[in-house]
This record gives C-alpha cells, structure tokens and sequence, in this order.
C-alpha cells in the first residue's frame, strides 16, 4: 500500500530535479516531516515519483548539502533540524523568487495589494499544516 | 553449455522423440514377425512398392512398406522441429539477444537430434538383429553401418535444410518444391537424348552415386558452417540451389574411368590372371543361348561369334560387365567404336554346365545397318574390350528343400518353405553381413542328382561397398522362389513336387574377386560369314 | 556505451535509416522516439546486431555491433514485445534455462524482480497474457544486472497497472546501467529519461538532453489589442501558428525567456500579454509529428 510521500504533481517542461528539491524543502519546512525522521530512501523516491534514479539520488545529495537532511551509516538519511539559513544566500534566493512572483503577477495583472494578499494566505497556511489538511 | 541447451530441447521434444522410437521398434517387431520369407529380388533395393507380399498377411506386408517411408519423414520433421526451435533465419527468436555461442548452440543441436532422432533407429536395428539371432558383433556393425548411412545420406542435409528454415511451414514447402524439383530433373535426364551422359551403364554406378553423397555431404556442411557461423540465410539458400543443381547435372563418370577404378579396388588382383578369351573359328558351335548386348534397333546387323573363355577357375563366375567392338577396315580406317552395354555373361546353361568351363558360347556383336552393307563382304580386322569380373564363391548352405532352416556367416539365417499362394519354394535369407555381390539357388533332387534351372545367377552383381537404397532396417533380405514341376506335367523342371521331401537347395554366395579388362583381336573376318540367317 | 556512426540500413527497396548518428551516454536513460515506422526498431536491431547495417557502423560496449560476442550479450539485457519465445516451458523452466549463460546473474535480484512483478512461475509462456509476458521479459533481464538495458516498445498493450509494476522494477535498477527506450508511451517516460533523440523516416531530427528539449519548448500565447493575422515574415522555429480572433498561438522550438518578447513585439502589433507554457514531452511529440507530416519544420 502506498503512501505519498509528499505532495508532489510533477509539471511538464520544469527541471525534475527543480521540481522535487522545492517539493521537498517545502515538505520539511512545513513539518511534513520532523526532524529526526527517516526520509525516503533513493530507490524509494524514485520508484514513486516515477523519476530517473540518478535524478533522485541528485536531489538527496542536494538537500543534504543544504543540510535539510543528514545522512547515517547505518540508518540512511533522516531529517536534520531545519538549518540556520545563511543570510547572503536567504536574501539572493529570495530576491530571485521575489521578482519571479512580481513578474508573473504583472503578467496577469494583477495589483500589488492582490499580491500582498495571496501572500498572506500562503504563509498562514504554511504555518499550521495540520489545521490546513483537516480542511 | 551444451548440454544445457540439449536439456532444454530435450524437455521440449522428448514426447515425439519416445513416439518416433515407438514407430521404429513396432516397425522392427513386424518385420521380425514376418521373418525371413520377404519377396525382393536378390540384389535389388527393398524399396517402397516394390514389394509384393509372397504370404497372405497383407496388412503385416503394407505395414512394413508404409512404414519405413512414414518413419523417415517422421524423423525428417523430427529434425526440423528441433532445429527450428532456434532457428537461424528470421529476427525474433529470443537466441539471438542472449550470450549463446554459436558452436555450442549447433553441437548441442547435433546431439539433440542423433540422440532424438537417429539414437532410437540404431537401437531398433540392434535390437532387431541381435533378436533374429546374430552375434553381437555383427548386429553391432550392422546397425551402426545403417546408422551411419542413414545419417550421411539422409539426415544430415535434413539437418542442413532445417537449418535454412525458420518455422516448419518453410521447411515443408521447401522440401516439396526441391522433391519436385527432383523428379522434374530426373525425369528430364531420362528422357533426353542429350542427358545420356548421366548414366552409367553397368555395375559400377556406385562410384557415380558415391561422388553425389560427396557432393551432398560436402553441401550440407557448407550449408551448416555458413548458417551457424555466419547466419547468412540468403546466401545459403543459393548455395543450397547451387548443389543441388550441381548433384543433378554433374554428367556420370565416364564407364571406362569408373570401370578402371574398380580395377584398382579388385580384392584379389592376381586372380583374373589366368583369365583369356579366345575366338572359336569353328562354325559348328552351338547357338543357345547367345550372350552379347541386347539390339537398340532391329535393323542393326547381329554378327554371331563363338568365343571361348579359358582359365576361369572351378566353381567361379565369370561375369561380362561391357564391351566395346571396333571395326576396322584394311585401309586402316576405324569404322566403328562403339561401346556394346551389357554384355551378359555366367549365365549356366542347362545341366550345370558353364560358359565359362572351357565350352565357347555366343557372342553377339551389333552392327549398325548403314555400316553393316558396306563392309558385310569385306576382310575387316576385328579388336573387342571385354570388361569382365571374376566371382568366387563366398559362402554355401544346402538346405533340405522342406522346413530348412540353417545359418552361416556371409548368408545369414536361410530358410525353405513351400509358399502356398504361389506353389513355388520359396527360400529366404536374412543377414547381418553385407549384402551379396551375387547369389544363385538351386533346387536339386538328391536320389538323381537331377537340377532345376537355377534361379538369381548374377543377373546384376552389386560391387557397391555401400547400400543402394533406404531399407526399413539394419538386415539384408531376399527372397527367390524356386519353381518345381508339376507332377504331371511335361515342363522343364525335372525336380517335381511329391520329389521335394527328398531334396535339397543349394544357395551359393560369391563375391567380385577381380576386375579386369581382356582384349580380344580377330585380324581378319568377313562379317557375313557370321551373319545369322534372317 | 554506445556509439551511432552514420549508420544507413536498406531493405530490398525501402531506406529505413538514413545516416543516423548518435551517441548514448553511459549512466543515461535514452528515449528514442518517433513515429510509427520511423526506424526505432531497425537501430535497435541493428545495436543488437539481429540485422546488419548497410553502410556505417555502430559500436556497443566498445566493440562493433557486427562483433557482438556473448562476452557483451551477458551485459546486455533486452526486451521487446515481439520475441520469439518457447512457448511451452513454464516461467521458472525459461529462466532455470537462462541462468547459466550469465556469470553475473543473481538470484537475489532474481527473486525480488519476480516477486515485485507477480509473476506465476508455473505457468507456461503460451499461457500468459501479453502483460505477463512484457513483465516476463523484464524479469529475464534484470536479474544478471546488465550494463546495458534496451527495451523496445515495451508498454504496448498493457494496462496500468502492469505500466507502473514494469516502470519500478525498471527504476529499481536504472541507477546502475544505461537505459535505452524506444516507446510511444512517453507520459511514462517524460520524467525518467534523461535524453531524447527524435527519428523520423530513419533520419534523426535532434538528439539532446531532456533538460535542453524541455527548456526551449514553450506553447505560447500571445494576446493583442485587436484581431491579427499571422505574422509575416514567418520564424522557422515557431510551428503551428494560429491566429484566431485576437489572440495569436504558436509553439516555439527555440524558447529563450529573454529574447521572445522583443521577437513577439517586432512581429505583432499592440501586443497585450505572453503566456509561454512549458510542454510534455508528449506535447512535443505530437507537435513535431504533426508538422513534419504537414510538410513543414
């Protein structure tokens, strides 16, 4: 019986692996998965995203660089504590998502108190994930 | 790694393979039921519907007529089915991706068919030999001696041409259209004067059959190299075309090449030594029975010459393969050169009494008529070839002419017996040994001494090491029947029925000692002198 | 791993591939894809050396194809759908059969393999459905843990289920060996092939990573004040241009974020909004088949 891993629709066109390094950073920055835990192991997340080994072992490779994961001789990798993210690249990251969204938003036409609106509710949601799923 | 693909087909096939070998053992237990009593002329090939059963058990009789030709097909579809199973032609057989070396795929299909398909005949025909009461030894070498034949005769180019087919549909349309093919060509050769130079005539076509098995064998293996090492299907298929035109025009070998061959292999060089043939200039000589070749056209002139053979030694046959008469005339110009075929000599004439005894008999020599009224009147010399063979005696039984039943090592196991569809006696040998150069039986009537004409005088010896034809088994058979008189009747059999508890049969065997050539020269001859009145 | 050289193949009269050249990467997973009778089976049978090329070479593993020996054949593993297999041996007998011929084979991988695919082992091939047999296939070509794994058309005709079995045990393993896919059903493959090579009629159109093809392929939109007709001059790379209404559609081959808003503006006039959509792989396929059909790119 199979259980997702974590919420995931891959979309056309998108690097995979862009794709599923998001998903999973924001799995375990919402607490899908609490520190400790053992994450999903290559084979694992390969077999279920339908995805290229090599792709999922990058992503895991990648996350535990970031050190969103650890990995334990013995165990396999499990979710580290969530890392302190380092300003420099937190700001550069964020100014390259910031203008991303503006753009977008633009294109649809949107007015920036739309924006600052939906906004809003994302980050609500992110931060209580279990009151969002009983939704 | 082939053992393991042998076990694979084995596993595979082993059902056909034990009910081909059904076949061949009940095919053996019929023909051992029928015994010895088997109509063939001697020294001919036991083929398919040639047979004529001699006793009233007919469907025992259509039964080993059938089945020989239904078992060879049987094994021929065998070897088809299990080359096919990893066929070489075609691109979806599951082989051809996996780490299979080709060697070890066809040795493993050699051992799968010799042990399916050619394993279980050997067994019938030992176990038929060894249970019609030959020794060990040589039911051993007959069966193997069949075996082997079978093998490089038959199956092998079946086992080539399997291996060109992909699926057994190919292999069946394939098959009829070369077997077509064949009677198309022989046919061809048989009927066309220009064909002629296809034949041999005489007794030694087996030099001409054995360069074809050569030609078929060396053929198959090219075939199987090609398939096998190279899978060149397309190729090989014109390759097989290639040979098989090649077996069936390649012209004879000529009869004087084939005749000197025989020469060569003569068992007993020296025996023929003795041997001359000398011109009887003496018109008082009796004209039975004359030998020579028989007329192509009725308007040919028949010049009858009493010609005497000396130093044949006692008890031997002097047998006349062919002659070759030329004519020539006082300016010296050949006129004729021509080759008389089959010239038949050894033939004993009444009495027991042999040409070849010193007595002279008839030699018929054919002149064309055109060439015949030109030079009827004129001295010509006269120069005749004659290629003779001298047979010894091999092997003897005398057996009594009413339930006999004896056995020795060339003849095998004899038998006598009255045949009640027929009214004649019917003697029947079967044996293990190779067949006869010749045979003769004699039915002789103790008390006189008083013989019937002799039956089976080397009308065709047979000097081929080899055997001539595809018979249901391992063993040699034949049957004469010997004629007796009626006892009332005025006829040529002196030997009579109510005389036959009192007598015996004498069955000679003789074998081609030597082969050798005489040259008979008449310096000066006026044809007409010879001439048969008309 | 394996090397394409100006590979040309001629039946009879019919020119099947045309100076096709290609490589595939070791590690990868190549999908080769086309149309129906656009010369994928031909190469691959040609790799496996089943038929012979007509000119050019191709080299696999390091040696030419026409020298394929069962030294490679034991690394490499193959699955189609039409293979001429024993029909009466059952499952376990065929690969009781296959064992010996494959020094690395392990029965380990064996089991699991079976296990993961459900497969009846007493069963006869005859006997199995044509998924079975697909999954039966694959069975016989995992476990020796070949270096190279070439499927042709291997999802034809199964349902989805069996699609998902087949792709995970297929997943499995494909860290370990270089995928070569030959198949229509690319909604499988679009996230697990790494390159792409495109056939048609036996010439090879492009060859390049997923990452490349997927990032200039972009369905665009592009939204004016008032009706339009097509722009004119037409790009090359832009296929199936449409314009209906007021809005102008189209598919760009040759997608750069940067550069498509000042073409769009150079070609139309009062221009609106770009909406530029990145596209399946099976999206793709079937713009390009369309406009080669139709005769254009």
């Amino acid at each position: 019986m199979r259980v997702t891993l974590f919420r995931l629709n891959l979309r056309p066109g998108r690097s995979i692996f862009d794709q599923v390094v998001f998903a999973a950073k924001r799995a375990l920055i919402s607490g899908e998965f609490l520190s400790g835990q053992a994450f999903p192991s290559v084979r694992a997340l390969a077999a279920e995203l339908k995805i290229h080994p090599n792709t999922a072992h990058k992503v895991v490779q990648y996350l535990i660089q970031e050190r969103y994961l650890e990995s334990r001789p013995g165990v396999g990798t499990i979710v580290a504590k969530l890392p302190e993210p380092r300003s420099g690249d937190k700001k550069r990251l964020l100014r390259e998502e910031v203008q991303r969204l503006v753009v977008e938003a633009k294109r649809m036409g949107l007015q920036l108190e739309d924006l600052v609106e939906a906004m809003e509710g994302e980050w609500a949601s992110l931060e209580k994930p279990l009151e969002v799923n009983r939704k | 790694m082939i053992w393991h693909i042998f076990k694979k087909d084995w596993s595979l096939m082993w059902p056909y393979a034990a009910g081909l070998a059904a076949l061949h053992f009940s095919l053996m237990a019929a023909l051992l039921r029928i015994g010895r009593f088997r109509s063939a002329p001697i020294s001919s090939w036991i083929g398919p519907g040639g047979i004529a059963p001699l006793e009233a058990d007919h469907t025992l009789y259509t039964l080993t007529n059938v089945f020989p030709i239904l078992s060879y097909l049987a094994t021929a579809l065998l070897i088809a089915v299990i080359v096919q199973q990893d066929a070489i032609p075609g691109v979806r057989q599951d082989w051809l991706v996996r780490p299979i070396h080709r060697r070890d795929l066809f040795l493993a299909k050699l051992v799968a068919v010799l042990v399916m398909a050619l394993a279980p005949i050997f067994a019938a025909d030992l176990l038929g030999a060894l249970l019609n009461g030959f020794p060990p030894g040589q039911s051993m070498d007959a069966a193997l001696g069949r075996s082997i034949w079978l093998w490089f005769s038959l199956f092998l180019v079946v086992f080539a041409l399997a291996s060109l087919t992909k699926n057994l549909m190919e292999a069946v349309v394939g098959a009829t259209a070369l077997t077509g093919a064949y009677f198309v060509l022989q046919a061809w050769r048989s009927y066309n004067p220009t064909a002629q130079m296809f034949f041999v005539h005489g007794q030694v076509d087996w030099i001409d059959r054995l360069i074809r098995l050569g030609i078929v064998c060396i053929g198959a293996a090219v075939l199987l190299s090609l398939q096998y090492a190279l899978r060149k299907t397309f190729v090989s298929r014109l390759l097989m075309v290639g040979f098989f035109l090649l077996l069936l025009l390649v012209p004879s070998v000529p009869w004087q090449t084939a005749f000197a061959l025989e020469e060569r292999l003569s068992k007993n060089p020296a025996a023929g030594n003795a041997v001359t043939i000398s011109f009887v200039r003496d018109r008082a000589t009796p004209e039975d029975r004359p030998v020579g070749p028989l007329p192509y056209d009725r308007s040919d002139a028949s010049v009858m010459l009493p010609v005497r053979a000396m130093g044949v030694p006692d008890g031997a046959i002097l047998y006349g393969e062919s002659s070759t008469a030329r004519i020539i005339t006082q300016d010296g110009q050949t006129q004729m050169n021509e080759g008389q075929a089959r010239l038949q000599m050894g033939i004993p004439t009444r009495g027991g009494e042999r040409p070849d005894s010193g007595k002279p008999f008839t030699y018929v020599l054919r002149v064309p008529r055109g060439l015949y009224s030109r030079i009827a009147d004129q001295p010509v010399r006269l120069e005749i070839d004659y290629y003779l063979t001298l047979l010894k005696v091999a092997d003897t039984q005398t057996l009594p002419a009413l339930g006999g039943d004896q056995r020795s090592r060339d003849l095998g196991w004899c038998g006598t017996k009255v045949s009640d569809a027929s009214g004649e006696l019917l003697v029947g040998c079967v044996s293990a040994a190779a067949p006869p150069g010749c045979a003769s039986m004699v039915l002789e009537y103790k008390p006189t001494g008083a013989q019937n004409p002799p039956n089976g005088i080397c009308v065709r010896p047979d000097y081929s090491p080899f055997p001539r034809g595809f018979g249901p088994d391992a063993l040699n058979r034949f049957t004469e029947r010997l004629p007796f008189g009626n006892p009332t009747g005025v006829d040529q059999y002196p030997v009579k029925e109510p005389m036959l508890p009192e007598s015996q049969v004498k069955v000679t065997m003789y074998q081609a000692e030597d082969h050798f050539e005489r040259e008979l020269t008449i310096p000066q001859i006026r044809l007409r002198e010879w001439v048969a009145a008309e | 791993m394996i090397r394409v050289n100006n590979l040309w193949k001629r039946f009879r009269r019919h020119e099947a591939l045309r100076g096709l050249t290609f490589g595939v990467t070791e590690g990868s997973a190549f999908a080769l894809i086309g149309a129906n009778g656009a010369g994928k089976t031909t190469t691959i049978k040609v790799l496996m050396n089943i038929v012979g090329p007509t000119r050019g070479d191709v080299n696999v593993m390091g040696v030419d194809s026409r020298s394929i020996s069962p030294r490679e054949l034991s690394r490499i593993g193959y699955v189609s759908e039409s293979q001429d297999l024993p029909e009466r041996l059952t499952v376990e007998q065929y690969l009781d059969y296959l064992r010996p011929f494959y020094p690395q084979w392990d029965r380990e991988l064996e089991a699991s393999t079976l296990g993961l695919l459900h497969l009846p082992l007493r069963r006869r091939i005859g006997d199995l459905s044509h998924g079975m047999r697909m999954k039966m296939a694959l069975a016989c070509a995992l476990p020796f843990r070949p270096k190279l794994l070439i499927l042709d058309e291997p999802f034809s005709g199964l349902d989805p289920l069996v699609r998902d079995e087949f792709m995970e045990s297929l997943i499995q393993q494909a860290g370990e060996m270089t995928v070569l896919i030959s198949s229509h059903e690319l909604s499988e493959i679009d996230h697990f092939a790494t390159h792409v090579g495109f056939l048609d009629e036996g010439r090879l159109l492009f060859s390049e990573t997923m990452a490349e093809l997927t990032e200039r392929f972009r369905e665009v939109r592009v939204t004016l004040e008032q009706p339009a007709a097509e722009p004119d001059p037409l790009p090359k790379d832009w296929l199936c241009v449409r314009a209906v209404g007021s809005v102008v559609s189209f598919i760009d081959t040759r997608f750069s974020e940067d550069a498509l808003g000042e073409r769009i503006r150079s070609l139309l006039n009062g221009v609106r909004s770009i909406d530029a959509q990145p596209m399946a792989l099976r999206s793709i396929f079937t713009t390009l088949a369309r406009s080669l059909r139709d005769g254009m790119a």
